[in-house]
């Protein structure tokens, strides 16, 4: 099992939540949103500079700024 | 906040309380409107309904009062809006809780569903966007699905309104208890909303929707369309997105700006003809002259003025702005200007309450809600007027024909006056990300957390009734606004220009006490009194000022730009005060209905008054700058 960051995944490249981190300010409304451990989650857009991202989750899109990001682990089957 | 009074319940056994839940963007005020026939606004993004809406209609069975609750993501999260719904969920009365659901993404949805399963049977699912569904061929076992959840299953098309009665009858069964629901026990074995692990719980749940998901739904397709993919793909380039969002709002702006001008001008004349029609017959009455002029030269006038200045542009632009809300297209402006805004200290979804603020600053304000940081909040109300406004437009229209459109072709002067314009507009949004990032670095950060940003689906636009309730929310406000702020601000008008002490009226006596300070920033006591003259509505700077030079104790309308240019340099105008009242036209302070707007959001006087304080000091500021500039000797 591979883990890394969520914003490490490159665009496409889909992976499964693994967790998120305690220090995570917006760690509840993450999980309420979906992302939930073995959840799918897709990059699907970069923005310019490569600083925001939309993601592909539950058939949902939802954008996250990359630092933000960083807080999610996930894992590549 | 509506407070919910209906204390009747299903005693009655011909009154029903239906509550309607779900997550926000689902159409649950779409499927209010179907059920109460009431207009209520909706708009495709999270965080519209930020108030409870109640109405009612009759069925076969009876009354049924309908609450429309604001969309929620969980039960155990508790920003504002949720928190009632939550509260009303758990402690509320009803007979039935109508659950509304995408049936486009069901597996997210299922989140709150499954939530509120836990706590309560009395329920009826509503799939909703079920035409969407038939459209990519995939397929909703609903009879599995009802099984799995316990409760009754209705696909619906709310836009259509197919389904709409057959959910109103499973609803009414359900509050009757003909139809018989049950708890699923495996949800609530798993479930322990008080105390539980948050993270455990919300994981069981979505292991949970996950399997309910793959069980009931077939031919899943593409989840994300190729539509919307390809749509996307221009939108969020990094080459191509910024370019053409600029070009959409540039669209918008110029058909503000400019397609008002006939529709203000025929205004003007119809308001015209009345007003004689008025005088002849206040003449007949034989009220005396003050009267008289008190109600026609001042309130009436005043009233007319405003609102043949404000109701072209919001006309246009209250309804496009609508349009482009219930299509999706919103939030991805603001993904691709969130590197902007995140630099200044604030987000992407600011970009969005200024392009309100270009209709109306107070609905620029009241729209700030959908920021959830209340720093970033802050920084975005206190900045909001910094965008001019519909009702500023055309004062800044005018004011640039006159002193910078030389050239004799009318084209050539309408690009001079657009390029002027855009300029002006640049230079605010440079403002606003200055005093932003100041701001940023001063307000306490409140930890509120990341920046979370759903691109919904696109969806297209209901566009007659967009329109229509657009018109009936924002277009109506913002008419009724201008009407009881400026009858009011006409009689004071009329007082200062008409009530003289030796020879001089108050308004002179005005204009020459400012005068000293006026100067050293570029323009005159008249017009520096006119600015602070116009805090009632904007719209009004430049009769005031037309009124005080014309000496007449009457609001005057120009007929000509080449008549506004003689007065103006008449009264000793050159185009650096026409910059200098452009410039403070732009950085003032808000209007009264904006300052009430930022009083109510902030719930603070001290960030009233910080909002006050800080477009007038920079206008004051940049005026000074500019006049020093040019008038230096080089």
């Amino acid at each position: 099992m591979v883990t890394c960051n969520l914003n490490e995944l490159k665009a496409g490249e889909s992976a499964y939540i693994l967790n998120i981190d305690e220090h995570c300010y917006s760690k509840l409304r993450l999980l309420d949103l979906g992302f939930a451990a073995d959840s799918v989650i897709m990059p699907v857009w970069q923005g310019n500079k490569r600083n925001i991202t939309a993601y592909l989750i539950k058939g949902t899109l939802i954008a996250l700024r990359n630092e933000d990001a960083g807080c999610i682990n996930v894992f590549l089957k | 906040m509506a407070q919910i009074r209906i204390d009747k319940a299903s005693e009655h056994n011909n009154e029903f309380i239906f509550a309607l839940a779900g997550n926000p963007n689902v159409g649950k005020s779409t499927v209010f409107n179907q059920l109460t026939g009431m207009k209520q606004h909706t708009g495709n993004w999270a965080g519209k309904t930020v108030s409870l809406a109640t109405g009612e209609f009759m069925s076969d069975e009876g009354i049924v009062h309908v609450v429309d609750l604001p969309g929620s993501y969980s039960l155990l999260t508790d920003t504002p809006e949720e928190k009632i719904t939550n509260n009303y969920i758990v402690k509320g009365k009803y007979d039935c809780l109508i659950i509304i659901v995408d049936a486009t993404c069901l597996e997210r949805n299922l989140n709150l569903v499954l939530q509120i399963l836990s706590i309560t049977d009395k329920a009826v699912l509503c799939l909703n966007f079920m035409d969407e569904i038939k459209k990519k061929g995939t397929t909703i076992d609903i009879d599995e699905l009802s099984l799995q959840l316990g409760i009754p299953v209705v696909a619906v098309s709310a836009r259509y309104k197919h389904g709409i009665k057959a959910l109103i009858n499973t609803a009414i069964e359900v509050s009757k208890g003909i139809r018989k629901t049950y708890k699923v026990n495996s949800i609530c074995n798993s479930i322990e909303i008080n105390g539980a692990d948050y993270e455990s719980v919300s994981n069981n749940i979505s292991k949970m929707s996950k399997r309910i998901t793959n069980t009931c739904v077939g031919n899943k397709g593409t989840v994300y369309g190729d539509f919307d993919k390809k749509l996307d793909k221009l939108l969020l380039s990094p080459i191509t997105g910024i370019p053409v969002m600029l070009l959409v709002f540039a669209v918008i702006f110029w058909l503000t700006a400019f397609g008002a001008n006939y529709p203000g001008q025929l205004l003007t004349l119809v308001f015209n003809y009345i007003k004689q029609w008025l005088n002849d017959l206040i003449s007949i009455i034989g009220v005396g002259d003050t009267i008289r002029s008190i109600l026609i030269d001042g309130i009436y006038t005043t009233v007319s003025w405003v609102v043949s200045v404000m109701l072209p542009p919001a006309l246009i632009f209250f309804p496009l702005f609508a349009v482009l809300e219930d299509t999706g297209i919103l939030p991805r402006f603001a993904f691709n200007l969130d590197r902007f805004f995140s630099k200044a200290g604030t987000n992407g979804k600011q970009a969005l309450t200024m392009l309100m603020g270009f209709g109306c600053n107070a609905c620029g304000v009241m729209g700030c809600r959908i920021i959830r940081s209340k720093k970033e909040r802050l920084c975005a109300i206190v900045t909001n007027s910094f965008i001019p406004c519909n009702g500023r437009l055309p004062t800044l229209i005018a004011l640039i024909s006159v002193f910078f459109c030389t050239g004799t072709s009318e084209f050539y002067n309408s690009l001079v006056t657009t390029g002027i314009l855009l300029a002006i507009l640049i230079v605010a949004v440079l403002i606003t990300f200055a005093v932003s990032y100041i701001m940023s670095r001063f307000v306490k950060n409140d930890e509120s957390g990341c920046f979370i940003l759903e691109l919904p689906p696109y969806r297209r636009p209901q566009f007659i009734k967009v329109i229509l309730l657009s018109i009936k929310d924002k277009v109506l406000y913002v008419l009724s606004r201008a009407v009881l702020v400026s009858a009011p601000a006409g009689i004071l008008i009329w007082f200062l220009s008409n009530i003289s002490i030796e020879g001089l009226s108050l308004l002179g006596y005005v204009s020459k006490f400012l005068n000293p300070l006026a100067v050293y920033i570029g323009i005159d006591g008249v017009v520096l009194s006119a600015i602070f003259l116009s805090f009632p509505a904007n719209e009004i700077l430049l009769p005031i000022i037309l009124m005080a030079y014309s000496s007449g104790g009457v609001l005057t309308e120009y007929s000509s730009v080449a008549q506004l240019g003689l007065i103006l340099s008449d009264n000793g105008w050159t185009w650096i005060t026409a910059l200098c009242t452009i410039i403070l036209c732009v950085f003032h302070f808000p209007c009264s209905t904006t300052c009430l707007s930022i009083k109510k959001e902030t719930g603070s006087v001290f960030w009233t008054i910080v909002s006050i304080f800080v477009p007038l000091l920079i206008g004051m500021g940049l005026c000074f700058a500019v006049n020093q500039l040019i008038t230096l000797p080089v």
